[in-house]
């Protein structure tokens, strides 16, 4: 037949294979349960310190009761923190501490310390307003510059210093000055609420009513981080910083599995389809209207897509709250070269899914003969151990650019460290290679056995058809 | 007449298995083409080579006078032998998806399969899930998939399989009102009284290989005219003795002799020569042999 596809038939089957896919009650729930399981990877690391004992890094603050000691710089000239307000404020926490009570006293009356003209006003953000976390005890203390700011933090005193610059009354920003911290911890900013929340008061009061002060007490607080690290400290011999090594190296390795995930997905969507449609007699009809190819191009394209959603889902739902917790440190170039790994993947495997679903006689035997290729695509996995070790090792490389290992490998690798461009290039250039030359082998399979009833052919025989005859 | 589609000595073979051998035949605008045969004859291999699902070992197939396009499917409605529909979506969203599948846009295959569903009388079954549906309806609404887009050239392999008389009858009728509109149908079959009801044309296939092609009278001469049974004591056979036996189809022992059935070539001549030899004629009868019976004959002694 000459003219042998039509695009308009592949973007058909493809719309229906999408459809189809995402309505499914079992596709549903995976994107409803992804997201749950990027969540509880996320809090992963909070976990494994409450199992490793560890302290109160979770949260940058000292556990619920203990009091944690919040550092303030005032650089502004404009005198913006009230001492009065400030030893209240500690008074309070430590009432507080004491008697077990949550709420700081005289919240209530922050409604009086604004000037006339703000109370009608809707203050900015619930957070910049300056109301506390029950939870947290913390204690405010003022430090007279940057450096004793970042002295307290190096001898642990303060988990946070604000430092108000000169040039806090035209911006707004505050540098916050915070620990070096591993990849367990998930601080934001430990303590600004009742930063801003003293400055807010301290501001408010009659004597402060100046016009830029009252854009300030708008908005208080724009925090930008930077961390304090400590020179003689040796990470190595620290045994939190070791355990949050660890699981910064688990976490995206974990992360780069959901990528590779989405390939096994998305081909065993291709596998049970092909086997349910054999299964229901549906394929000759579609035969009918169509040719093998664009069948199989259109499946491939629509539970591709179906696939990505998913991976799309992952990646918005999952991947941005790590970054933004700091629970996973990976660059935009990283993620998308991994996004690249997993796409040539699935390009790798789907035909010969397809083809093992024309292949077998119903979707239980497809997934046996499939067995044979996931095992083989996932077999990196296997040798976990191998790529912590060194990511850059013998194996690991090898692996990586290997074509029927690549995706999930390089994906791994990607997550690990650094991988040299050439070896990238490598590798995305042989699953391209290898997933050309599996949409030849696929295909002409998927020609041949896609009308097949009763017992599985014998391998030579397939062979045959790959070959052409 | 134009041919709309022309078979030229295709030949199929499955590994050690000749599934079609050397078949030649055409099938004409507007008629009804009955390709007739036991299971396992070759019908399907030789319409799936039709409808380029297959590729001929040797030899070509023609549709609308010129080799297979990618634009002929969609004037070709095909409903295979091995079939089935999504079973868990409603009829009208198969239907819809098949018509899109011929080139229709969805509003359009919309519109076709409700006039269809209408025609059949399936209407109420529009937003039914397939599976809630009987097999002789699901049937029919394979069939309308067949008929979105109103293509000029249908090929249906066993279309009365799994109907009951009544919707065979529809299926029947439905056949016949489309030849009159002018489409052009492949129709493939084992059950000959409703090949000999509708067909114009008929190919008898046996083993793979095309025994008989023509018109109904034209398929009946060529095996020989009358089929005759006849009761005497005279050992008929195919012989000088007896030229007017073309051949002996049985013979069974009775009462009064021996029960032949037989192709004659004059039914007269024979009566009156068995007489004449001093044996006993108790009845002679003869009639224009069924499709069936020339099937049955073409498939025992294949020429």
């Amino acid at each position: 037949m000459s003219s042998r596809t039509s695009p308009k038939r592949i973007a058909t089957v493809a719309r229906r294979e999408f459809v189809a896919t995402v309505s499914r009650p079992g596709y549903i729930a995976t994107l409803l349960l992804l997201p749950l399981l990027m969540a509880f990877i996320a809090v992963l690391p909070a976990i494994a310190i409450a199992l490793a004992g560890g302290t109160s890094e979770i949260m940058g603050l000292q556990p619920p009761g203990e009091i944690s000691v919040i550092g303030v710089v005032d650089d502004t000239g404009h005198d913006i923190i009230n001492d009065a307000f400030l030893s209240w404020h500690n008074a309070d926490q430590e009432s507080a501490a004491a008697q077990g009570r949550e709420r700081p006293a005289g919240e209530e009356v922050l409604g009086d310390k604004l000037p006339e003209f703000l109370k009608d006003k809707q203050l900015t953000d619930r957070s910049d307003y300056g109301g506390f976390d029950e939870a947290w005890r913390i204690e405010l203390r003022r430090y007279p510059d940057v450096d004793a700011a970042r002295s307290a933090i190096i001898r642990d005193e303060a988990k946070a210093v604000y430092v108000f610059g000169d040039d806090w009354m035209e911006t707004g920003q505050v540098r916050s000055l915070l620990p070096e911290r591993g990849a367990m911890s998930v601080a934001l900013f430990p303590g600004k609420l009742a930063v801003a929340r003293l400055v807010r008061k301290s501001i408010a009061a009659p004597s402060m009513a100046d016009a830029r002060m009252v854009e300030r007490l708008l908005k208080v607080m724009e925090t930008y981080e930077e961390t304090v690290r400590d020179p003689s400290k040796e990470a190595e011999d620290d045994p939190e910083n070791a355990l949050d090594q660890g699981i910064a190296m688990v976490l995206p390795v974990l992360f780069a599995s959901f990528f590779s995930l989405s390939i096994f997905v998305a081909s065993g969507y291709l596998l049970d389809g092909i086997g349910e449609e054999k299964e229901n007699r549906v394929l000759e009809v579609l035969l009918a209207s169509l040719t093998p190819e664009e069948l199989l191009l259109g499946k491939i394209v629509g539970l591709g897509g179906a696939g990505l959603l998913q991976t799309s889902v992952l990646l918005v739902l999952g991947l941005i709250p790590m970054l933004a917790m700091g629970a996973l440190s990976l660059g935009f170039g990283t993620i998308a070269a991994m996004a690249l790994c997993a796409a040539l993947g699935y390009i790798e495997y789907a035909a010969v899914m397809a083809a093992s679903g024309a292949v077998a006689g119903n979707r239980q035997e497809g997934r046996q003969i499939s067995a044979v290729f996931t095992l083989t695509a996932s077999s990196p996995m296997f040798v976990l151990p191998v790529f912590m070790a060194a990511a850059d090792g013998g194996v690991a490389t090898f692996l990586s650019m290997f074509p029927p290992t690549a995706p999930m490998a390089m994906t791994m690798r990607l997550g690990l460290g650094d991988v040299p461009g050439w070896q990238l290039a490598v590798s995305v250039i042989g699953m391209a290679a290898c997933g050309w030359l599996s949409w030849r082998v696929g295909s002409r399979v998927f020609r041949v056995a896609i009308l097949l009833t009763g017992a599985r052919p014998p391998l030579h025989r397939i062979w045959e058809w790959v070959r052409g005859r | 007449m134009n041919a709309v589609l022309d078979v030229q000595g295709v030949d199929k073979a499955f590994r050690e298995t000749r599934a079609v051998r050397d078949v030649s035949f055409s099938v004409h605008e507007g008629e009804i083409f009955g390709l007739l045969g036991p299971n396992g004859a070759g019908k399907s291999t030789l319409i799936r080579m039709m409808l380029d699902i297959y590729r001929p070992d040797e030899g070509s197939v023609l549709v609308f006078g010129h080799r297979m396009e990618r634009g002929d499917l969609d004037r070709i409605g095909y409903l295979p032998e091995e079939r089935g529909l999504y079973r868990k979506r409603k009829v009208i969203q198969v239907l819809r998806y098949l018509g899109q599948l011929k080139g229709l846009d969805a509003t359009a295959a919309t519109a076709s399969a409700d006039r269809w569903l209408l025609r059949l009388g399936m209407e109420e079954y529009r937003d039914k899930k397939v599976e809630t549906l009987s097999k002789g309806n699901q049937q029919k609404i394979q069939l309308i998939g067949t008929l979105l887009g109103d293509p000029p050239l249908l090929v249906w392999d066993e279309p009365f399989s799994g109907l009951d008389p009544v919707n065979a009858n529809q299926v029947r009728d439905l056949l016949l009102e489309l030849r009159a509109d002018g489409t052009t149908i492949v129709l493939s079959t084992h059950l000959m009284a409703q090949a000999e009801a509708i067909c114009d044309r008929v190919g008898l296939i046996s083993a793979g290989q095309l025994v008989l092609c023509g018109t109904l009278s034209e398929v009946r001469a060529a095996f020989g005219g009358e089929h005759g049974v006849v009761i005497t004591d005279a050992p008929l056979e195919a012989s000088e003795q007896w030229p007017e036996v073309t051949r002996v189809l049985s013979e069974e022992p009775c009462e009064l002799g021996v029960r032949f059935t037989l192709i004659l070539t004059a039914a007269d001549a024979l009566a009156a020569r068995i007489q004449s030899g001093g044996h006993r004629l108790y009845e002679l009868h003869r009639h224009r042999p069924t499709l069936e019976e020339v099937f049955l004959q073409a498939v025992a002694e294949p020429r």
